[in-house]
């Protein structure tokens, strides 16, 4: 029988700086997709003077805190296995509740607290129906996508509706430090996903599911409210998106959604997680936002017309996952 | 330990029955299991193994039949009951997350947290435990983050094992520790029971490779066919004579030894 | 080694990126773009092109726009209010003089328009406080259409008509419904008894497109009334005239139905031209293929500071299978 070797969990050769590059995780989808984008921010550099600048970036890093929002909540589903198509159809129902209260002379404060608890309900429902009573989460949430998006056409008739309110103008428009109000609630989103899904026994928990529910049964999980809980995540991250949404637009729309309903999909998945859930960083998620952002906002300065902006990015979309293959050794 | 607590009964599992549809896997099953032994739990495919263990550990419910731990009845609804009764599974398939680290696999579903709401983890202190735990099976895994899925089958196998007992069990069930594992890796399995027998933790052992049954075991239970053939103690048997009950089953009631 | 190398390089990748952000971001905010012989900048912030209508105006726009020496700068947000908001936001960034916005979305052009009063907005086909309005008077020409079509009902059928069954964009907005109400009161304009509950009205819009729907809406409309021998069928736009010209050909009920819609697009065309005037009996006429000749002359004298009204609106009439070429 051989000697154990004495080990020590996490050997820290230096303080600082290097302590911190150590710990710095550089898995190889975050590694891909981030090339990716540091190509695309290249690229866009060279072909449009306006592309790097301050106001450039600030302007579309906040045009996408809607999206970047929702994706946040998306990939805390997806991680645990689970999809969730109904989350514009959840901003548009919540938004369409809330702009309809204020216009009846509830407090605003009031109001948003409603449709944060709109999104709530909504992410209970979508739960239940997947977590309990086991419906597949695609055919639930295609369904409950058309449910809230029709109630949100009743009650709204099918118009938008305006807004105004202190609330909505720090959101939409205030600024602090020159940096938009809405980047810092994204930033935030994020922050706080990380923390919870690297530092907590939530976070874990749903790593565990993700990666074996068998496992993480046996373990004495709940499996069942780890994904009911991941579907509210997802529905209350849609609701907040909804919040930033009408502080952006002035508006509820309830059509909103209805062409970008994909993009959520494709930034999480961009991001590098895998479609049967237990692996992937959230900060990949942040990075796939960014490049949609990126080649959305490069495509518009450069003129492109639409048709091709989906070839484009459909091709960087490849791209990265072709820059991926060859690092995981596909090419040896 | 004296002859007497070696013979008082931990576990019993009296007269279970278990059906799969129309397939009845398990008809009137009695098991007793002693303190401080090590039972092999053997028999052909599908002759109802697993299937017990599983009812045992919460995973199934049987249809039919008791279970005693320590002389009282207990009803084992789920895995969670299972492992708060003392009652832990170490999986043919290992359940391992796959994409998790040692210590994250180690403690799943019993992190050491700093607080009950918020449940941040207590990382550092987590790791060290799990080098303890490695440690005291000598296991030789040098980084307790390492992903499991980087692993060897035997190191996943240690962390399995390690995951059942590092919270001080009353009782184990190993299902085919050694099936998917090198010659080098099954000794290591092997002492790690034989080292689990000296602490005391009695275990159920089922396996298909009858020399390891007789290495470990100090009984053999037989099944056949979802029914308990017969039980001997490993030293009044042989190999030939085992293999017989597993393929002819036996005539008479089957004794208990 | 292999790992450190690999997390080196991507730290020298982010720090040149950062450093070059750093020195171009403050050097200056805007840079400098050529000075070429542009009178002005248009921003075109279209629906998207591979809708014909919007297409057709996109083109005629960027023809006048070049003899009139605009120079322009396109996007398209497909209805989507965010990226609208976003595309707005670039064109304001590329310092345009103006912006054609043609995307149906009162509010969040409303907020820019606020917001950048130096731009001058022109929205097209819905109206905006504060922003210049080219484009159909959409309540007129659905009372165009409404008028004719009571001629027809009057001339070929005696007056009767059994339904009125509107399959439109009801979701799309205001200005679409009023396409849809100004049939009605131009067909009321001649027989002011038509029963309000012999109109019935359906969304048509849906993943599977406008013409399926459109096409389901009829068939289903017909099945569920098999005694009605007069119906009109109004859609707000051709690709619905399609689908219920599709509907009403497979039934073959050619004799029941009379088909109006709005736009006067191609597709209305082509089944002109394959004789199914007596069916499909009019589309009233945007003129997208005009909307720069009419728009471009008009915008300059504005952005030129000339005293010109806030409104311009194209013709609008009926085409139909007598007066098509």
């Amino acid at each position: 029988m051989h000697e154990p070797r004495e080990t020590v969990a996490g050997d820290v050769k230096k303080a600082g700086f290097f302590r911190f590059i150590r710990k710095v995780d550089f898995s190889g989808e975050i590694v891909s997709i981030f090339i990716a984008l540091i190509l695309l921010c290249v690229f866009f550099s060279l072909t449009s003077p306006y592309f790097l600048t301050i106001k450039n970036i600030l302007n579309f890093t906040m045009n996408t805190s809607i999206l970047g929002l929702m994706a946040a909540g998306l990939f805390v589903a997806m991680l645990i296995g689970e999809i969730d198509v109904s989350q514009y159809s959840i901003l548009a129902l919540s938004t369409a509740i809330m702009v309809i209260l204020i216009r009846r002379g509830m407090n605003s404060g009031l109001a948003i607290a409603t449709a944060l608890c709109v999104s709530l309900v909504c992410g209970i429902i979508n739960g239940t129906l997947v977590a309990f009573l086991r419906i597949n989460p695609i055919i639930t949430t295609l369904g409950a996508m058309m449910v809230y998006r029709g109630i949100a056409f009743k009650i709204t008739e099918a118009q938008a509706m305006g807004v105004t309110g202190n609330f909505f103008s720090a959101v939409g428009s205030g600024r602090i430090l020159g940096i938009p109000v809405s980047v810092y609630i994204m930033f935030g989103v994020y922050l706080l996903v990380h923390v919870i899904l690297t530092f907590t026994a939530h976070g874990k928990r749903v790593y565990a599911v993700g990666g074996n529910p068998e496992a993480s049964y046996i373990s004495g999980i709940d499996v069942k409210m780890v994904r009911f809980w991941g579907l509210v995540v997802s529905a209350v991250s849609a609701g907040l998106a909804g919040l930033i949404f009408v502080s952006q637009v002035g508006a509820t729309v309830p059509t909103a959604g209805q062409a970008g309903l994909l993009d959520v999909v494709t930034a999480v998945i961009l991001g590098g997680i895998s479609l049967s859930g237990g692996k992937g960083k959230i900060v990949g998620t942040l990075i796939g936002v960014l490049i949609l952002a990126v080649l959305s906002n490069g495509m518009v300065l450069l003129g492109v017309q639409g048709y091709y902006q989906q070839i484009v990015k459909g091709l960087v979309i490849l791209m990265a996952v072709f820059v991926d293959s060859i690092r995981g050794g596909g090419f040896k | 330990m004296t002859k007497a607590v070696e013979q008082e009964c931990i576990l019993e599992m009296k007269n279970i029955h278990k059906s799969f549809g129309g397939l009845k896997a398990l008809d009137g099953v009695h098991l007793d299991l002693r303190c401080g032994e090590v039972l092999g739990l053997v028999g052909d495919n599908a002759a109802g193994k697993s299937t017990l263990m599983k009812i045992l550990t919460g995973f199934y419910h049987a249809d039919g039949g008791s279970i005693f731990l320590d002389g009282k009845q207990v009803h084992i609804d789920s895995p969670k009951v299972s492992k708060r009764l003392g009652i832990e599974m170490v999986y043919q398939n290992l359940e391992l997350c796959q994409n998790m680290n040692v210590t994250e696999n180690l403690f799943l579903g019993r992190e050491i947290m700093r607080d009950p709401v918020l449940r941040f983890l207590k990382r550092n202190q987590m790791d060290k435990k799990s080098v303890e735990i490695l440690h005291k099976l000598k296991i030789d895994i040098e980084e307790p983050r390492k992903r499991v899925d980087k692993l060897s089958g035997g190191q996943q196998q240690a962390v399995a094992i390690g995951k059942a007992v590092s919270f001080d069990p009353k009782m184990l069930v190993l299902d085919e520790p050694t099936a998917n594992l090198a010659l080098k890796e099954i000794g290591k399995v092997l002492d790690i029971v034989l080292q689990l027998k000296e602490h005391g933790i009695p275990a159920v052992f089922i396996s298909h490779r009858l020399d390891d049954v007789f290495h470990v075991c100090d009984r053999i239970l037989v099944l056949r066919g979802g029914r308990r053939v017969t039980v001997k103690k490993t030293s009044e048997t042989t190999h030939d004579e085992i293999v017989r009950y597993m393929f002819l089953g036996a005539e008479e009631e089957p004794q208990s030894a | 080694m292999k790992e450190k190398v690999k997390k080196m390089f991507l730290l020298s990748l982010c720090l040149v990126f950062v450093l070059s952000t750093a020195s171009v971001a403050f050097a200056s905010d805007r840079t400098e773009v050529d000075e070429e012989e542009a009178v002005y900048t248009l921003g075109i912030n279209n629906y998207m092109d591979s809708f014909e209508f919007c297409w057709k105006v996109h083109e005629n726009i960027e023809e006048w726009a070049a003899k009139y020496g605009f120079k322009t700068v396109y996007a398209e947000a497909e209805m989507e209010p965010e990226r609208v908001k976003a595309n707005l936001d670039t064109f304001a960034l590329q310092g345009v003089d103006a912006i054609f916005e043609f995307n149906w979305l009162t509010d969040v052009t409303a907020k820019f328009v606020k917001e950048h009063p130096e731009i001058v907005m022109v929205t097209g086909d819905y109206i905006v406080d504060g922003a210049y309005y080219f484009g159909a008077n959409q309540y007129q020409a659905g009372v165009v259409l409404g008028r004719y079509l009571a001629e027809q009902v009057g001339k070929e059928w005696n007056g009767q008509l059994d339904a009125m069954v509107f399959a439109a964009c009801y979701q799309c907005g205001e200005l679409l419904i009023q396409r849809m109400d100004g049939i009605l009161d131009g067909y009321k304009e001649t027989f002011p008894d038509f029963p309000e509950d012999m109109v019935f009205r359906f969304e048509n819009m849906g993943a599977e497109g406008q013409i399926v729907n459109t096409k389901r809406i009829v068939t289903d409309f017909y099945t569920a009334h098999p005694d009605m021998t007069h119906i009109v069928v109004g859609t707000n736009n051709d690709e619905g005239g399609l689908g219920a010209l599709s509907a009403v050909e497979t039934m073959g009920k050619e004799e029941n139905f009379f088909i109006v819609s709005h736009g006067g697009d191609t597709p209305f065309h082509e089944k002109m031209r394959a004789g199914k005037g007596d069916v499909w009996i009019g589309s009233v006429a945007y003129m997208p293929e005009r909307y720069g000749e009419f728009m471009i002359p008009w915008l300059k004298d504005i952005l030129d500071g000339k005293d010109v009204p806030r409104e311009m609106s194209p013709e609008h009439f009926v085409l139909t299978a007598d007066n098509l070429d």
